[in-house]
């Protein structure tokens, strides 16, 4: 795969800048925020996060009873999923910048955590409290994708933009309510012209549609702060190597402004204090609230107790939940 | 005028010098900016106010020496007082924050990111003007970086983090320099430099009011300003801030316009402005009468919580959003109740507090 092609795409074809359709989603973003933001508690300010967009809408009773589940329990040890995810952030943002990583990337994702000051670098990223079987294959999993990346990703040139895992916050209804993403790496910038930033997302697993919705809210932000949307978003999966670009127009960003206005509905609605709405989908086979949910308990008998054989929850550390000290 | 007394027209071949003057809204140099950069543009060039009267200025120093001196009356410590945006900032959020020197600054990535990488776009700007050194740097944002960090670590020096990157390895300089780039790249994309005279840029300036030895103390106000902007006598000073706009970062407006204003005397700064790229916000608040009592405000307020932290006294904890981050957060009952409080997480935040309630921290009075 020739990932500077699917970075840059065509660049005869790249939109001009249209101030118009992102205008209109914050106008749009704006009203859905008004609704309920009255309502919401003085102090609070409802941030919105890629993961709370999905979770929500997928169903407002799971999303407030995993959240309230995370607050009452212990914090549980880091799954292999997450440490692969939180060692390749790393590695990723050093191969991104500098275009190299050391002989040993697990340690040089280490030692880049700790000299930014996060906490988990004393237990190497969590790598230390898992068992030595999933410490091995994680550790081969970050050689295999570190491998790739140096490989594949393609050296920029100088003042080409680029900003790796740079916080993007959107205030709407003067502060109440705010989009928060962070994507792994962005590249350019608008110019008088054309669109020209470019928004790439990578994943330590594999391909999954719901990424694409993810990067779809990176666009939406992007183009909410620079005032013009990108010109393409793309999704790299280190796990099998697959890569997904998307050219980006003025359809995606109003139909992904459609789909945040919904999510900025509901969370604003709960933050004031309304009971949330259960919504019988695929995934409530695997949720923990099932046995207390007739909707649930209906979506699972009609589907002749079939499970979807995954979890939804992303574990990969991607830095978006963090809080705003971050 | 020629030899002979007669008035030359200055026509061709005339060679003048004159101030540089902003560009008007319709200047083709402005209307030819990406879209993000023509609000900045606008706060800093459009309808620029005039200084504050000189009588405001003198109200100002009045005020604060006042304020000083009633402090001391107070609270009898010795030494000086020091006010800065950090400790202001911290003390705007909850008077406690400071106690056990949480208002003491340190060099952190991300202090020193915003330091190097600014001082790297002074230099990657200076070009043409700079010497061989600065020339070759002028070329890229990312030779400027690392220019800049070799030679604060060569150099060291007080109030800049070359001692402290002096001291980090080799991994950790590759860190300090990643977020230097990122902060020079915000730097670049978010300020219109190209409309502004070479020569009325000003980076990373400070302004230092020392409060004078009356009563055996000095108030010390320390504000920066990433970025200054002359403008004929007026001055624009510009600061890159992170995240999006908040009302607390009010109190920093009012603080460098406080700092600039006494250390000139005159009176030249009329805007203060911060731009958020992480939102895209841009924020200008003109200096007025109103934003310098702001200032003295602050200033005072912020003495007085330095002082009681010296004395031993702590103040009352004030919870709220600046919990979060707060360096008390794991021993801070009052903090720690805030930040459990269901009604104060919205929906989407992260979940702050541990399972286990935290214990009371010393000095810290829960409520």
């Amino acid at each position: 795969v020739d990932v500077l092609e699917a970075l840059r795409g065509d660049p005869a074809t790249r939109p001009v800048p249209d101030p118009a359709v992102v205008e209109a989603a914050r106008a749009h973003l704006e009203a859905a925020a008004a609704a309920w933001v009255e309502s919401v508690p003085d102090g609070v300010v409802v941030r919105i996060t890629k993961d709370a967009v999905t979770g929500v809408r997928r169903c407002e009773l799971r999303h407030v009873g995993e959240l309230a589940m995370r607050a009452d329990a212990a914090t549980p040890p880091p799954s292999p999923a997450l440490v692969r995810g939180r060692l390749l952030d790393a590695v990723f943002r050093q191969v991104a910048t500098t275009g190299a990583v050391g002989a040993d990337p697990v340690a040089a994702a280490v030692a880049a955590a700790a000299a930014e000051g996060d906490a988990a670098s004393t237990t190497r990223l969590g790598l230390d409290e898992l068992d030595p079987d999933d410490q091995r294959s994680v550790c081969d999993d970050v050689q295999t994708a570190a491998r790739r990346l140096v490989a594949d990703w393609p050296p920029l040139p100088p003042g080409s933009g680029l900003r790796i895992q740079e916080r993007v916050l959107v205030r709407l209804a003067g502060g109440r309510v705010e989009l928060s993403g962070r994507p792994d790496v962005t590249v350019g910038r608008p110019t008088r012209h054309r669109a020209g930033v470019l928004v790439v997302e990578a994943k330590s697993g594999g391909f999954r549609p719901a990424h694409l919705e993810e990067l779809r809210f990176y666009v939406l932000l992007e183009a909410l702060r620079w005032r013009v949307a990108p010109f393409r978003a793309v999704l790299w999966c280190l796990g099998d190597g697959r890569l997904e670009a998307v050219e980006v127009d003025a359809d995606l960003v109003w139909s992904e402004a459609l789909r945040v206005a919904d999510a900025i509905t509901r969370l604003t609605r709960l933050a004031a204090g309304e009971p949330p709405r259960p919504s019988a989908n695929p995934l409530c086979p695997s949720c923990p609230l099932l046995a207390g949910c007739p909707d649930g308990a209906r979506q699972v008998a009609l589907a002749g107790g079939w499970s979807p054989g995954f979890d939804d929850g992303d574990e990969e550390a991607d830095g978006d939940d963090e809080g705003a000290a971050a | 005028v020629s030899a002979g007394g007669a008035p030359v027209d200055p026509g061709a071949g005339a060679r003048t010098r004159r101030l540089w003057e902003p560009p008007d809204p319709g200047h083709p140099e402005r209307v030819a900016l990406p879209l993000h950069l023509r609000p900045v543009a606008a706060a800093l060039f459009d309808h620029l106010p005039e200084p504050p009267p000189a009588a405001a200025v003198e109200a100002a120093m009045v005020a604060l020496a006042q304020g000083r001196d009633r402090l001391a009356l107070e609270r009898p410590v010795g030494g000086e007082i020091l006010v800065d945006a950090y400790r202001a900032r911290l003390v705007a959020g909850c008077r406690a924050s400071v106690v056990g020197g949480g208002g003491d600054f340190a060099w952190t990535p991300a202090t020193a990111a915003r330091h190097l990488g600014l001082r790297a776009v002074a230099l990657h700007h200076s070009g043409d003007e700079g010497g061989p050194q600065g020339r070759r740097a002028g070329r890229a944002v990312e030779q400027a970086v690392e220019v800049v960090l070799d030679e604060h670590v060569r150099d060291g020096g007080d109030r800049t983090p070359g001692p402290w990157l002096a001291a980090l390895d080799g991994a950790g300089r590759a860190v300090a320099r990643a977020q230097a780039q990122r902060w020079a790249e915000q730097a670049v994309a978010w300020l219109p430099l190209r409309l502004i005279d070479r020569g009325a840029l000003r980076f990373l300036d400070d302004d230092w009011w020392p409060g004078g030895p009356r009563s055996g103390r000095s108030l010390v106000i320390h504000g920066r300003r990433d970025l200054t902007v002359a403008m004929g006598r007026r001055r624009v000073a510009i600061t890159l801030a992170g995240g999006a706009a908040t009302a607390e970062a009010v109190v920093i407006d009012a603080l460098t316009a406080l700092a600039a204003t006494l250390c000139d005397r005159r009176g030249r700064l009329v805007r203060v402005v911060r731009v958020h790229p992480a939102s895209g916000e841009v924020v200008a608040t003109d200096v007025s009468p109103a934003l310098l009592e702001r200032g003295v405000a602050v200033v005072l307020a912020t003495a007085a919580a330095v002082v009681a932290e010296g004395t031993g006294e702590a103040g009352a904890p004030s919870p709220g959003p600046g919990c979060r981050w707060c360096h008390h957060r794991d021993s801070c009952a009052a903090g720690g109740t805030w930040l459990r409080r269901p009604d104060r997480r919205s929906m989407g935040l992260p979940l702050p507090a541990p399972a286990a309630g935290p214990a009371p921290g010393p000095g810290l009075p829960a409520s």
